[in-house]
């Protein structure tokens, strides 16, 4: 593989020493795939006219570089794709907030669009979703956290299960109200 | 305005109910507040109406894994699925055999197979052996369709975190509570098993208010378990427990467990874990790995805890929490002991050690690299003396046994924390130790007589283990006498000769073991007690009185322990059963007694197939005895499976050099010998006696058993002067062992006189066998199967040189059956 592609010629090796148990690899790798992922969302944001972003589409390319890079199964997907999603959702709200101060407001909005979460077609405001799933966050916690794992990881809610050590039927009935809430919400907005 | 929480906790509630049930619900929990009900309503034509679009969503429900209850796992039936965990899915289960036992039975994710389920077996093998009122006991494992499953003992309780805040448990009930877990971790660690994953989901509360700590070294048998496991995300489920060293991919230690308490005392006494706000698996292992904790007060003070609260924290508790979750290892206690110390002089009111950093700090540059052992000697001869203010003061016998408990468990604690081979010169170390409380009087040791009297009697056990007989007498003799100055307290004084009778016994004095153990059954008034006095001391008697060939009154002691056994229930008592039983029918063995030592032998066997797992090791010892009996009485086709799968069985869970795998192997040469398969006996014997010299040296009796069985064998294949050397060397070590003229040596002397006579060598072999005969005859044991074997070849051998009356008289000893 071409390490130039990635600009990050490492990250196999930082995979592997991962994989052996090397914390210091995890962090660095952590604070790649934070880079990673934010180059990415900034890339597309500035070649997209409607400043649409897909956050699981970024999470899965992310994903899949990394697997390809390390020729390897990464050990457990759910987990790796849940800390993925957390790192994606910090990383577009973090820009959608940039982008929002720095127009004084009057900006184009950062828009999410995501068939986890609404219609084709239809977009929510990043900020929007962070700021609500951050409440939500405060009446159920599990049900912010899968939330969070569906519309920015593309997990599945079998995944969402084993990422948060859970039973398929509870994560069920938490994406069932986390998810009605939030779109409940957002059409309010 | 609507209340967002109100609106969303009512809409999630009535998602869960039917159809009409949920409308009622709806307009109960709203009352009169329309626009309330009106939110609840929009939000469950949300989730619920599949014209609204926002119903596209691709939520898909995933169908929960088929339930596996009313399936069998061994003896147990799945009755209710309780969980998923990181590790599987958990059901409860019932036995079905009868005997009344629940068990949370968790069904591995994943197969494990090969050296990854040997070794898991190994392991689990030690976890069974743990047992201690405040740990969740691991009952059984196997595999089945592929996977793997563990049976752990049935909790009904409340997660302790939960407890502790919907009873609002007051501060000082909670630091009770984690005393009691800290305590079962010390005992844990006494048995050199290390938790590893201390945290509220491990540690349930009964409805009694008894603390229970659940999967205790689980985390340590599974494959996936490696140094690894917590760098790596796959099992990062709920780090935020973890120590230090543990995110930093280290191994497990007793320090880990200490640093687990803390934090588990952290999360209870301040409603928050340490690093609340790390919520992420990676924010929690860069925090732990960088930063302290914040004080407790503090955390306690932001999480919004009372003032009260705050101000009980202060001081102390803060003090004590810190350096339990220092983040360098060595700063930590050094035990799990030392925790549950100071947070006893804590609700004492006693100064606490961990504010004392210089003292600390003193005893470890004085100790240099042996520090834990001196620090275990300063803290004794210490504690000992603020135990006897404590008796002072409080002047309660129950007080004064906790503490001398807890004065004995933390020199054992302490002995075994210093015991890690990497510090070096551990035996003269110990013995350096505990010959400066040997150099002190009793007053020194301490100022209570039956302070001082406890700890002479550890110091006098800690000397036997090592072998150092003499010592142990002197420390014990001083225990005696202080303890017959008190002839009140009785458990004083039974401790003593018992500590007595053991160590006449095991360096060969058994004769002189008896009087104590007598003494013992006298102040017991002969009766069966539930903490097992009684039992044990009839068992020892009746190993006395066999090695003194009074096999009346060794048989009436089994009887009696027997008895004692089936007074009572529970896994220790079902134990002690089949050990009594073990010994019966080995008694009846040697005495030829073919009928009742079958019997009982079918009696223990099917005790041990309900009681303990397949690979239990006291089954599988129940199962090999009562396979040699089978063999000696002319079963021997009929043993060889059951020898083979024991055998099997051994192998892939104590490995090929364990010394009872390797005993297998000679039961195995034997029975073969019954078969005439003289040169496979061989063949294994051979196998077996070099791996016995190896791994239990020469002069063992395990090693002269295979010899026996492999001199036997070459006497018939063609190598009788090999194997006349071979039976010589067992004779040897049995009369040194035991006793010349014991049964042992007679047997091993009646195969050299068979081998003499396989040789024609007529003149020879007759005064050893006659001797053989005769010996055995006087002690009872004329239907034993060497005795048996010596009047045949008696019989043949008058024959073969012309004596017919000789040749006739022998002949009529043999029995028919033989």
């Amino acid at each position: 593989m071409d390490p130039s592609r990635t600009g990050s010629p490492d990250i196999a090796e930082l995979l592997a020493r991962w994989s052996r148990g090397d914390r210091a690899a995890f962090d660095a790798l952590v604070a790649r795939l934070y880079k990673e992922m934010h180059a990415i969302a900034v890339r597309q944001l500035r070649g997209e006219r409607h400043l649409t972003i897909e956050p699981t589409a970024l999470v899965n390319e992310v994903y899949l570089r990394l697997v390809g890079l390390s020729h390897l199964q990464l050990r457990d997907r759910a987990h790796f794709l849940s800390i993925a999603a957390r790192i994606a959702r910090q990383s577009l709200v973090d820009e959608a907030r940039r982008r929002r101060a720095s127009k004084r407001g009057g900006g184009d909005p950062v828009t999410l669009s995501d068939a986890n979460l609404g219609p084709a077609g239809v977009a929510y405001d990043a900020v929007d979703v962070d700021d609500l799933l951050t409440q939500l966050q405060d009446f159920d916690a599990l049900a912010a956290d899968v939330v969070t794992l569906r519309v920015f990881g593309g997990l599945s809610i079998k995944e969402v299960a084993e990422a948060l050590s859970s039973s398929v039927g509870i994560v069920n009935r938490r994406w069932a109200t986390g998810k009605a809430w939030l779109s409940w919400e957002l059409q309010k907005r | 305005m609507i209340d967002p929480r109100r609106a969303y906790e009512i809409f999630a509630a009535a998602l869960d109910r039917a159809g009409e049930d949920r409308d009622a619900f709806v307009a109960a929990a709203c009352g009169d507040d329309a626009a309330l009900r009106d939110e609840v309503n929009n939000l469950l034509r949300v989730a619920l109406d599949e014209s609204v679009p926002a119903l596209l969503l691709s939520g898909e429900a995933v169908a929960e894994p088929p339930s596996q209850v009313g399936q069998q796992f061994s003896h147990f039936r799945l009755i209710e699925r309780i969980g998923i965990g990181g590790m599987g899915i958990v059901y409860r289960a019932e036995r079905i055999d009868g005997v009344p036992q629940s068990v949370a039975i968790k069904l591995l994710i994943g197969e494990m197979a090969g050296p990854d389920f040997e070794r898991f077996q190994r392991e689990a093998q030690i976890l069974a052996r743990l047992e201690h009122p405040a740990v969740a006991r691991l009952v059984d494992t196997g595999t089945q369709n592929g996977r793997t499953w563990i049976a752990i003992e049935y909790v009904r309780g409340t997660r302790i975190d939960a407890y502790c805040d919907r009873r609002k448990v007051p501060i000082r009930q909670r630091v009770q509570l984690l005393i009691e877990l800290t305590e079962a971790v010390a005992a844990a660690h006494r048995m050199l098993v290390v938790h590893r994953d201390i945290k509220p989901a491990n540690v349930l509360v009964t409805e009694e208010g008894f603390p229970k700590l659940i999967d205790f070294g689980i985390g340590a048998v599974l494959p996936a378990a490696d140094s690894a496991q917590l760098a790596n995300p796959g099992r990062l489920f709920t780090p935020n427990y973890s120590s230090p060293e543990q995110v930093a991919g280290g191994p497990a230690s007793v320090a880990t467990d200490v640093f687990g308490l803390g934090a588990l005392g952290y999360r209870l006494l301040c409603g928050i874990p340490p690093f609340p706000d790390a919520t992420e698996p990676l924010r929690y292992m860069m925090a732990v790995a960088h930063d302290d904790p914040e004080a407790p007060t503090i955390a306690a003070g932001r999480a919004g805890r009372d003032a009260r609260l705050v101000r009980e924290l202060r001081g102390d508790l803060d003090a004590i929490l810190l350096k339990a979750l220092a983040r360098d290892p060595a700063r930590r206690y050094a035990t799990a002991n030392d925790l549950a110390a100071d947070l006893r002089r804590y609700l004492a009111n006693e100064p606490v050690e961990a504010r004392e950093p210089s003292l600390a700090y003193r005893v470890r540059k004085f100790a240099g690299r042996n520090r834990i052992a001196v620090a275990a000697a300063l803290l004794l001869l210490g504690g000992a003396l603020v135990a006897g203010v404590v008796y002072i003061r409080q002047a309660r016998a129950v007080a004064l046994a906790r503490d001398m408990a807890a004065q004995r468990d933390h020199f054992l604690e302490s002995l075994l924390t210093s015991a890690n081979p990497s510090i070096g010169r551990r035996d003269v170390m110990v013995a350096d130790l505990l010959d400066r409380v040997l150099a002190k009087s009793d007053e020194d040791i301490s100022t209570d007589p039956l302070v001082a009297a406890s700890i002479l009697g550890v110091v006098g056990r800690t000397e036997k283990g090592l072998g150092r007989y003499h010592e142990a007498h002197l420390a014990n003799d001083r225990q005696l006498a202080l303890a017959r100055r008190f002839p009140g307290d009785k458990t004083q004084l039974i401790d003593a000769l018992n500590l007595q009778s053991l160590v006449l016994y095991v360096e060969g004095r058994p004769a002189d073991a008896e009087a104590p153990s007598r003494e013992i059954l006298q102040i017991l008034d002969n009766r069966c007690d539930p903490q097992g006095v009684y039992a044990d001391t009839v068992d020892i008697l009746g190993e006395i009185e066999a090695i003194g060939q009074r096999d009346g009154e060794a048989e009436a002691a089994y009887q009696a322990e027997l008895a004692c056994a089936r007074r009572y229930q529970g896994p220790k008592w079902s134990a002690r059963t089949v050990h009594a039983l073990n010994n019966l029918m080995m008694h009846y063995e040697y005495l030829g007694r073919r009928a009742q030592a079958l019997a009982t032998g079918e009696e223990a066997l099917a005790l041990a197939e309900t009681a303990f797992a397949a690979d239990a090791p006291y089954r599988l010892i129940t199962e090999l005895n009562y396979a040699d009996t089978l063999a000696m009485y002319g079963h021997a086709v009929d043993a060889e499976p059951k020898i083979r799968s024991i055998l099997a069985r051994r192998l892939s869970v104590l490995g090929a050099d364990h010394p009872e795998t390797l005993m297998t192997g000679t039961s195995l040469a034997k029975d073969l010998l019954f078969q005439h398969r003289y040169a496979e006996a061989a063949r294994t014997a051979d196998d077996a006696a070099s791996s016995l010299t190896r791994v239990v040296g020469p002069d063992h009796w395990l090693t002269a058993n295979a010899w026996q069985a492999l001199g036997r064998a070459q006497c018939h294949s063609g190598q009788p002067l090999e194997g006349m050397d071979n039976l010589q060397r067992a004779e040897a070590v049995y009369a040194s062992r035991f006793t010349p003229s014991g049964w042992q040596t007679l047997q091993a002397r009646a195969g050299i006189g068979s081998c003499l006579l396989a040789q024609h060598r007529y003149a020879e072999a007759a005064p050893l066998l006659q001797q053989a005969a005769s010996g055995l005859e006087s002690s009872g044991r004329n239907q034993y199967f060497a005795t048996q074997a010596a009047y045949a070849d008696l019989r043949d051998l008058y024959a073969a040189t012309g004596n017919a009356t000789a040749a006739a008289q022998w002949g009529s000893k043999v029995d028919a059956s033989y």
